[in-house]
């Protein structure tokens, strides 16, 4: 089974996405901030990150650059919500498989990670 | 004054001791060495204790004893030298020391019973000089005009008295304010007209106006510009019109009814009302001045909340946008299992699809809720606080404010401590947006002053703290804002409570008035008083002095 994980700082969004991709077959895993979903891609090794950028303890950013540090391989999509554009390109900087912007239908959120998944 | 007598007084005995060897009286001039040194003590006095202007002093005093040494020293002498020594000179020297006294006693008689003619006069004109330099400190346009014409009434004893204060709006005087002796019901006029002929023949002639004299004169002269004048004063009942200006214009019109004595207005009195124009004049000026800067603040405090505003809307349409987010992910779930299961449904597979429904809908209604909760809280935040004052609880202050502090700050960056038992503290007679905003302004600059201390000196220990005191002190509240942060310089000091000065990083996180602000709500609206202490690198103290609302 594919798996997927999410960083969100909202519960509903892990909630409900988990729901959501478990119906289709997906291992889902959940992190509410930066340093637990650093430790959950180095054990369980995901195959793809959907990463909230503006989070309270650590930004998504942050995450980001941590993670290529000891895991360049790992895709991952940012979701995006009020950033401004110098945001959007310091992600670019550090390799992002692609963007996503809040708030969006779940079909675009499904065609996006079963494509990558699959892909 | 004494002295100037005292030392006249002797240079003329002194004079006079050229006299005495007239009379066979064995002393010879000698003595009159002595009227040198009897001035001389004087004139010291007078330099010393600048009793008056020396030459102004020397100069009365010589003329008087010039021109009495010739007064009656040359009859004397004259008739000594046609007449000889005779019975005549005993009256005549009488004469003289009469002359003398005569002047002094003439003017002491005649200052007695004009007192007491004017008396009644002299004592309104008091009065009015009295209230003249107490009208300066009448801020409030209203209360000034109520006190003139209450004045007026009272210390002249007069019928009535109305003022009529310029109107830009209605383009003419309108009635401020009016005050009869009589408990009649008869009203008067409300407003007079700026195209009215009383108005352009005040402007043009710049004087007071005599109902009277105007009357006889239109009469005498047959001039309808007068006639016109007389049609618009009778319905104001007016005995007297003193017109107000301020650098040419016409800002005012006092009207003055009959005196109940019956006497007429005299030009001693003229005399006075046109000195209490030019004070009411300037009062006027400086109440209405009063009110325009209140009016300006009101408008700057809700401009500086405006921006206050701005630097939130950050914080504010990520949390809105985020509830959005969680509704459309919430409802899209749901959608997907009923499309998954709408075909076949099992009454297992229908029970299990009706209970993530429910738990859907419920969070669906949180959302809401929690959406619904950050707008009342922007309105609370932004509403014009016109209210007016009631007891305020500072524990609810605070709490509010520390809400819309949230769409600003991260507020878990910071360990806040309330140095109080929340029902314990007692309530401030105050505005709860005003505070809100104070409150909302002290919360920021702490985080603020705490962040900028954590990313400079880069202290691993460091844990900024923000701590809320609330002491009472005879009468009033004392709340203290105490933070750990990076303190101010003492040279920025001074600046710290002029408008649009602001040591904050970028010009997202201020609008530079939030100190300024602070200051003009707390101590001109709410009559307390801020205080600040602060230390660079330590930390900052922000002391608020604040009444207690009296149950």
């Amino acid at each position: 089974m594919p798996k997927l994980l999410i960083v969100d700082d909202e519960p509903d969004i892990r909630e409900f996405a988990r729901n959501f991709f478990k119906k289709r077959k997906i291992e889902v895993f959940v992190a509410s901030g930066g340093r637990q979903a650093l430790d959950l891609i180095s054990n369980e090794k995901p195959n793809l990150v959907l990463l909230d950028i503006r989070m309270e303890e650590m930004t998504g950013i942050e995450v980001l650059r941590e993670l290529r540090k000891s895991n360049p391989d790992v895709k991952v999509v940012m979701v995006s919500g009020v950033e401004d554009e110098d945001t959007i390109k310091e992600a670019n900087a550090y390799g992002v498989i692609g963007y996503i912007h809040k708030p969006f239908i779940l079909e675009e959120l499904e065609k996006l990670v079963l494509t990558q998944l699959n892909g | 004054m004494k002295y100037l007598i005292l030392g006249m007084a002797i240079g003329f005995i002194g004079c006079h001791v050229c006299f005495l060897p007239v009379f066979r009286f064995k002393i010879y001039p000698y003595l009159n060495i002595l009227i040198a040194f009897y001035t001389i003590p004087i004139c010291y006095a007078i330099i010393k204790y600048r009793l008056m202007d020396i030459k102004l002093a020397v100069t009365r005093a010589g003329i008087f004893i010039f021109v009495y040494a010739l007064v009656l020293g040359i009859p004397v002498w004259i008739g000594l030298r046609l007449l000889g020594k005779g019975p005549w000179l005993l009256p005549v020297t009488l004469m003289g020391f009469f002359a003398t006294v005569g002047p002094f006693v003439y003017f002491y008689i005649q200052k007695r019973a004009e007192n007491r003619l004017l008396q009644e006069q002299r004592r309104y004109q008091a009065t009015l000089r009295q209230a003249s330099s107490g009208m300066g400190k009448i801020k409030d346009l209203r209360k000034l005009l109520k006190m003139i014409v209450y004045v007026l009434t009272h210390a002249i004893q007069i019928e009535h008295a109305l003022i009529y204060i310029y109107d830009q709006g209605q383009k003419g005087y309108v009635l401020g304010a009016s005050k009869k002796r009589s408990s009649s019901n008869e009203q008067f006029i409300g407003s007079i007209e700026e195209k009215s002929a009383l108005v352009q023949y005040l402007s043009n002639n710049k004087s007071l106006v005599i109902f009277e004299e105007i009357k006889q004169k239109s009469e005498d002269e047959k001039n309808s510009v007068l006639i016109q004048v007389i049609q618009t004063i009778s319905p104001l009942k007016g005995e007297l019109i003193v017109p107000i200006f301020i650098d040419q214009e016409l800002i005012a019109i006092i009207v003055m009814g009959k005196k109940q004595s019956g006497k007429s207005y005299t030009e001693d009195d003229l005399g006075v009302f046109s000195i209490l124009a030019n004070q009411t004049a300037l009062a006027i000026e400086n109440a209405k001045f009063y009110e325009d800067m209140k009016r300006t603040h009101q408008q700057l405090f809700q401009a500086e909340k405006m921006a206050t505003i701005g630097t939130m809307a950050d914080g504010l349409s990520h949390q809105i946008n985020n509830r959005f987010h969680a509704l459309g992910f919430i409802a899209g779930d749901a959608l997907d299992t009923i499309q998954m299961n709408k075909k076949e449904l099992s009454e297992d597979k229908m029970k299990e699809v009706m209970t993530e429904l429910e738990r859907a809908f419920v969070r669906v209604q949180e959302n809401v809720v929690q959406g619904g909760e950050i707008v009342q809280g922007l309105l609370k935040y932004t509403r014009k606080g016109d209210a007016g004052f009631t007891d305020v609880d500072i524990g609810a202050v605070f709490k509010s404010a520390l809400e819309m502090a949230q769409f600003k700050i991260k507020t878990d960056q910071l360990k806040i401590i309330h140095d109080y038992v929340p029902n314990a503290i007692p309530k401030i007679k105050g505005n709860f947006t005003q505070l809100q905003e104070v409150f909302f302004n002290l919360i920021d600059n702490g985080y603020d002053a705490m962040m900028q201390r954590k990313h400079e000196a880069k202290e691993p220990s460091y844990q900024p703290t923000l701590i809320v005191y609330v002491l009472k002190e005879d009468g009033h509240a004392q709340i203290i804002f105490e933070d750990n942060g990076i303190g101010v310089k003492d040279e920025d000091m001074h600046k710290l409570f002029t408008p649009f000065f602001t040591t904050k990083l970028s010009s997202r996180k201020g609008t530079g008035l939030g100190l300024y602000v602070i200051k003009k709500i707390v101590e001109e609206n709410h009559n307390g008083k801020v205080e600040m202490v602060s230390r660079y690198m330590q930390g900052t103290q922000m002391k608020l002095r604040l009444p207690i609302a009296i149950a």
